[in-house]
């Protein structure tokens, strides 16, 4: 499996335990899905998911710092897959 | 993430930065969570301190209880909080509803707390049960109105319906409206039992609760005022960058 779907599926599995995998499954969520707008997350939601990528990525990627550093107009349109690209580069870069 | 058992009750807890000397503890307000700090506040904070966030119960991930939403209750669950975690003397920040459990935890335990921050806290006595029944409707769509703001979504979803849904437990199926009537004495303790700590009061100029400011002003002899242009009751999040700067300076 390449990185980046490795990655997507690791994320998809940590956000089922946020918001329950009967809603994962709902949603139809797409490496484009945006966390507030198409998932619905809310702002806990939001916090518990940054502390769940942050037990697992943590050693390597300080997922929580990288949100606070962001505007809030940033965070709120926030895809998938910009949390696939940090994981893997530290970034958002493709 | 961590879940503490307090006083009956499992909250969820946040930390940040735990290998620092100095902590301080953050209390949200009502109908909201700890996320009101944690993505920006915070973490400024937490170059400096460690940092402690919860969500009160019934709030955010924090388990919903029938009873205790009183300041006397709340803040026992506070020094609760700080027993669990070991913590002796701490700052505090605290947010609308938040602040006065800070203050009414400074009146309760004074040697437990250093200084105190309150933003936007409101007057005690003006919380009464006609404040939430009368202006429920204006509080759900406020509630709603901001989250919909600050997250670009439309009124209605999934995330709009946790809103919904939380307001109707607190106000439906606990004994909150009649807590919040028990509250009146925190003016009458204050007038009592000066607190005598430094205090920073950070209110939005356009904020309804200028009227607190006042009166805190006149009955805390170590407290200062901030007031910021162009933000109102929701200023943490209207205003993060200045909030955090205004915390880091005065807990200096």
């Amino acid at each position: 499996m390449e990185q980046k779907e490795q990655i997507f599926a690791e994320l998809m599995q940590l956000l089922g335990e946020v918001i329950g995998p009967e809603v994962v499954r709902e949603q139809n969520i797409t490496p484009d899905s945006v966390c507030s707008k198409d998932i619905e997350m809310d702002s806990i939601e939001l916090v518990k998911y940054a502390e769940k990528v942050n037990e697992k990525y943590g050693e390597t990627r300080d997922f929580p710092k990288w949100l606070s550093e962001m505007p809030m107009e940033q965070i709120t349109s926030l895809k998938m897959s910009d949390i696939v690209n940090f994981i893997i580069h530290g970034d958002t870069e493709n | 993430m961590a879940t503490l058992r307090i006083n009956g009750a499992e909250i969820h807890v946040a930390e940040m930065n735990t290998d620092a000397a100095t902590t301080v503890v953050m209390i949200h307000g009502l109908f909201t969570n700890m996320s009101v700090f944690y993505f920006n506040i915070a973490y400024e904070l937490s170059k400096r301190y460690r940092v402690v966030l919860y969500d009160l119960k019934s709030h955010g991930s924090s388990q919903r209880m029938p009873s205790g939403y009183d300041l006397d209750t709340m803040a026992g669950e506070l020094l609760a909080l700080l027993d669990a975690l070991n913590l002796t003397r701490v700052h505090i920040a605290g947010y609308s509803y938040g602040a006065l459990i800070a203050l009414k935890a400074a009146l309760t335990a004074p040697d437990r707390i250093d200084r105190l921050a309150l933003l936007e806290a409101p007057r005690p006595n003006h919380l009464d049960v006609s404040t939430f029944i009368g202006f429920r409707d204006l509080l759900l769509k406020k509630s709603v109105d901001n989250f919909c703001s600050i997250f670009k979504m439309k009124p209605s979803g999934r995330a709009v319906s946790k809103i919904r849904e939380m307001s109707d437990f607190l106000l439906d199926h606990t004994t909150f409206r009649d807590d919040l009537d028990r509250n009146d004495s925190l003016i009458d303790e204050l007038r009592e039992h000066i607190v005598r700590k430094p205090v920073l009061l950070l209110y939005g100029w356009d904020t309804d609760c200028k009227d607190a400011a006042w009166m805190l002003l006149a009955l805390l002899p170590n407290a200062s005022v901030r007031w910021e242009l162009g933000a109102d009751h929701n200023l943490p999040l209207q205003r993060p960058q200045w909030v955090s700067n205004q915390l880091l300076e005065f807990l200096r």
